[in-house]
């Protein structure tokens, strides 16, 4: 535009012309070292994930720290081109706060988290002004989660026993419930299946295999619907145990525990344990 | 984000700011069209109106497109590209939604804004125009940014150094697409033909037409004969120029004369209008020619305002003699011709004539008026035997054909006569009222001035075209023919024409001083500011270096700087002026420590600002005013306390040093 500006000032020789396209060209300058400071002063740092999962949208902690006294504004970061990118956010003088940017890896295994970029078009929204940081270190990503939301039947029998506490109430029936916890007593009563409800650690203890998934025939399809239960089961606060070609999580649960064993089938290769 | 146009003031007004803008010199049906989508859009956007279709959209576009090219026959001419602007951006506010639209909206406002100044370079559009492109800036934006105003302030102050010496430096080169500004669409403006009426219709707006400043001598309003064009072919009422204009005569030359300077607005056809005689017309902006009976016209049509200087002397005269072409006469029709005919049988002298022609035109029959109805162009008897009224042209222009019936060799000239005097700034504005056509007769040898006007209405030239046009129809028809009716005593001025006075006059600086500013006038400036060259460089380095400090500071705004961190500031200094000094890798934690340690009688208000500025910048916590200022009392009451062991001023330890 500003070129269309100053042929038509050099055409007609118009110095009117002249004094608005230089005034255009100098502020276009100077939001230009705007834009550029308002992206240098800021720095960006990815903290290292727990856990991530193949072919959905992740996000990772991006630490973002403004150590000089002037404030930065409409900053957004993104992983590589075509990621999404966060909404606008703020720097301001000496904080740091943590940005969760999204990104889907592709597939599982050790991955090299894509460059990051920090990019600003403050103050006018015309100019671009960006900065990369690129991660050194290797995340290990989990399988996609998908298949059977419902957890394997039964595979927490024989084991709730010792669990119960004292009763606390009913609730409906689910499809991880042992039948023997079922109060047929109350069940006739109100006519739905219902179960006994515990002080203490009513959830029982789930256990996944595996043989669990031999209904599936596609290898990733089964480390898939592993990948989904086991991180159905940290979210929903159940304690579980995770048996794998010969390894064997153990009854836990929490974030390390989860990692552990979604780090098993993130680096799992078809052949090697069946 | 989905942006609405109305919901965004700062938009909204800039942008109907510039609309408004190219619209005062767009035509009226480009206005309406874009009123008439704003409302609808207002309608869409605040009410329940439906959104415009966007395949509407693009039909419109198309069909005003063919109706631009329709209309001014090409789509590149400034009045076409204005109008096709203004009916582009009304449309694409229709579509107005996203921000790409906001964006591509703003950029054409920034065209729009220019353009305004390719029409008009006076200084009452500068403050809209500024406004607008402000207003534009402004909502590039973020809406919910914080100070928002003052952010842009900072930046155009950050700006305009490297606007202005881009403005200075730039070289104003001479391109080969040069545009020209004049139209032949659409204005009132200077012609070199004279139909009756055409001066009339000249006469009936008030554009500037040019300002002229003398030099050392004072004019009188009735002397200033503005010569333009000089007519030669005469169709009775209607004259043309000449089919030859090349120049015959030799150039008169004599010691006398008096300077004056002229600024000439486009829209006068690149006539250069100069006093009698003229001597010498000198410009570094205009490449003109001199035609032939002393007329000079630029080589392009005028796209500015542009100056130059003309030397006349009004002893001189041109006595070129007569050539066929300035004796032919058009048929007279009867009445005329009996009339002709009984003259030239009663009086065989060119005097006399001359004298019977006077006597015919002072008949009071005759009445100068604007609007005298329709003549065709040779509707002589019509005219001067029965209708008996006309504007200056119409006398001027029969007066010219008797004449010339008559045996004596004549022309037309048209352009203008007096003007208003601008006592502040010391010119002469004339403007379009001022058009006027009067005679050049030969006679005695020497081509003599005649302007029947004096005899049907002396007070016009008297008065001026400004002040008499002011008056009513009926004292205008009462007094035309006394000759100083209304003009006893010094002249006096309103408020209101003092302001006048004062705004042209800023105008005519603005102008002249700003942009007039061409290639000559930049080396001039350059090669004065260099002549020094070693000065120039060090001022110039210095400058800069200031420059970019200062934008610099100005564009990164204030440091933010928390009490916590000043009162941090404080003690550091404190401490490094009693030799212990901050390191460059060290806490301030840690200092704070190291200095507590040495100065036992400031420790309990060290460990004080300490602990505030481990639980404010490290831990991020709120702290309460009372905690934030506790600190910097306790420093302020113990700061200045000495005892045993405490270094001195000068940084030396007395006591128990380290």
């Amino acid at each position: 535009m500003a070129m269309v500006l100053l042929m038509m000032a050099m055409g007609y020789g118009n110095n009117l012309i002249y004094l608005s396209v230089f005034t255009l060209i100098s502020v276009a300058f100077c939001s230009m070292y705007v834009t550029n400071e308002n992206v240098r002063r800021v720095s960006v740092r990815v903290v290292r994930p727990n856990v991530l999962f193949a072919s959905e949208d992740n996000l990772i902690p991006v630490r973002i720290s403004n150590e000089t006294g002037y404030d930065s504004f409409e900053l957004s970061l993104s992983f590589s081109r075509g990621q999404s990118r966060t909404a606008s956010f703020g720097a301001p003088a000496r904080k740091a706060a943590g940005v969760p940017v999204v990104w889907a890896p592709p597939k599982r295994g050790v991955a090299r988290l894509p460059r990051l970029t920090l990019e600003s078009r403050f103050p006018f929204g015309l100019l671009r002004s960006w900065k990369n940081e690129d991660a050194t270190e290797e995340v290990i990503v989990s399988p996609e989660r998908r298949g059977d939301p419902q957890f394997p039947v039964l595979d927490s029998a024989g084991r709730e026993k010792g669990n119960m506490g004292l009763f606390r109430d009913h609730r409906p029936f689910q499809s991880t419930d042992s039948p023997r916890r079922v109060d047929w007593r109350a069940t006739a009563k109100s006519q739905d299946l219902l179960v006994k409800n515990f002080e203490g650690s009513e959830k029982v203890p789930l256990h996944f295999a595996w043989e669990q998934t031999c209904s599936l025939s596609d290898f990733e399809s089964r480390l898939s619907q592993l990948s989904l239960w086991l991180s159905r089961a940290e979210e929903l606060g159940f304690s579980y145990s995770f048996r794998f070609g010969e390894f064997d999580s153990g009854e836990s649960q929490g974030a390390d525990h989860l990692r552990r064993c979604l780090e098993v089938l993130a680096l799992s290769e078809e052949g090697n344990f069946e | 984000m989905k942006r609405t146009f109305f919901g965004q003031s700062g938009l909204m007004i800039s942008y109907l700011l510039v609309l408004f803008l190219a619209a005062t010199e767009a035509p009226l049906w480009i206005s309406c069209f874009a009123a008439v989508l704003l409302v609808w859009k207002w309608f869409s956007e605040k009410k329940s109106l439906p959104k415009f279709p966007r395949k509407l959209t693009a039909a419109l576009s198309i069909l005003m497109v063919v109706q631009v090219y329709l209309q001014y026959r090409t789509l590149l001419g400034q009045e076409a590209s204005n109008t096709l602007l203004v009916g582009l951006s009304a449309l694409k506010i229709m579509d107005y939604e996203s921000e790409r639209d906001h964006k591509f909206l703003i950029l054409l406002g920034f065209i729009m804004v220019a353009m305004k100044a390719v029409f008009s370079v006076d200084i009452l559009w500068i403050l809209p125009s500024g406004v607008a492109f402000a207003g534009l800036w402004y909502s590039l934006l973020d809406p919910e940014m914080q100070r928002r105003s003052r952010s842009l302030i900072r930046l155009f102050a950050a700006s305009t150094p490297l606007a202005i010496l881009l403005f200075l430096a730039f070289p104003r080169l001479v391109v080969p697409w040069a545009m020209s500004r004049a139209s032949a669409v659409g204005t009132v403006g200077f012609s070199d033909r004279m139909n009756p009426g055409s001066v009339a219709e000249l006469a009936a707006v008030d554009t500037l037409a040019f300002r002229a400043k003398f030099f050392g001598r004072a004019q009188s309003l009735e002397n200033l004969y503005w010569r333009g064009v000089v007519l030669t072919e005469s169709e009775g009422l209607q004259w043309v120029r000449p089919r030859n204009q090349g120049r015959t005569s030799p150039r008169l030359k004599s010691p006398n004369g008096f300077r004056y300077e002229v600024i000439v607005e486009p829209g006068t056809r690149g006539y250069l209008f100069t006093l009698s005689y003229p001597k010498s017309v000198i410009s570094d902006s205009i490449q003109f020619t001199e035609l032939k009976f002393a007329v000079f016209r630029s080589f392009q049509n005028l796209t500015k305002p542009l100056t130059y200087q003309v030397t006349s002397d009004d002893t001189l005269f041109d006595a070129e003699v007569p050539n066929e072409e300035l004796t032919e006469i058009p048929d007279l029709p009867p009445e005329t011709r009996a009339w002709v005919e009984a003259i030239l049988k009663r009086e065989t002298s060119p005097e006399g004539r001359l004298k019977e022609l006077r006597r015919f035109f002072e008949d009071p029959a005759f009445a100068y008026t604007m609007r005298p109805g329709f003549y065709a162009s040779n509707d002589l008897d019509e005219f001067l035997f029965h209708r008996k009224r006309g504007f200056c042209e119409h006398f001027a222009g029969a007066y010219a054909t008797l004449a010339r019936a008559l045996g004596l060799p004549s022309r037309v000239v048209v352009g203008y006569h007096g003007g208003v005097f601008n006592l502040i700034g010391d010119f002469w504005r004339v403007s379009q009222k001022d058009a006027h056509a009067w005679v050049e007769v030969f006679v005695n040898g020497r081509w003599e001035q005649v302007d029947p006007t004096e005899w049907i209405a002396p007070l016009r030239l008297n008065m001026g075209a400004e002040g008499f046009f002011n008056l009513s129809e009926q004292q205008r028809a009462q007094y035309a023919r006394t000759p100083r009716w209304g003009l006893a005593g010094e002249p006096k001025f309103s408020v209101l024409e003092a302001l006048s006075f004062w705004a042209d006059d800023l105008n005519y600086r603005w102008t002249y001083f700003v942009l007039d500013f061409d290639l000559d006038q930049q080396r001039s400036f350059w090669a004065g500011l260099t002549r020094d060259l070693g000065v120039f460089l060090v001022i110039a380095i210095v400058t800069l270096l200031a420059g970019l400090l200062g934008v610099r500071k100005l564009l990164r705004g204030k440091e933010r700087r928390t009490p916590l961190e000043k009162l941090m500031d404080r003690v550091i200094r404190w401490g490094e002026q009693r030799g212990v000094l901050y390191g460059n890798s060290e806490t301030p934690l840690s200092y704070l420590t190291r200095l507590a340690g040495k100065f036992p009688l400031q420790s309990k208000a060290l460990e004080s600002i300490g602990r505030a500025y481990d639980l404010r910048m490290y831990r991020e916590e709120e702290l309460s005013p009372e905690a934030l200022s506790l600190p910097r009392k306790l420093w302020d009451e113990v700061k200045n306390k000495k005892a045993g062991g405490v270094v001195s001023s000068q940084g030396s330890l007395r006591k128990g040093g380290e």
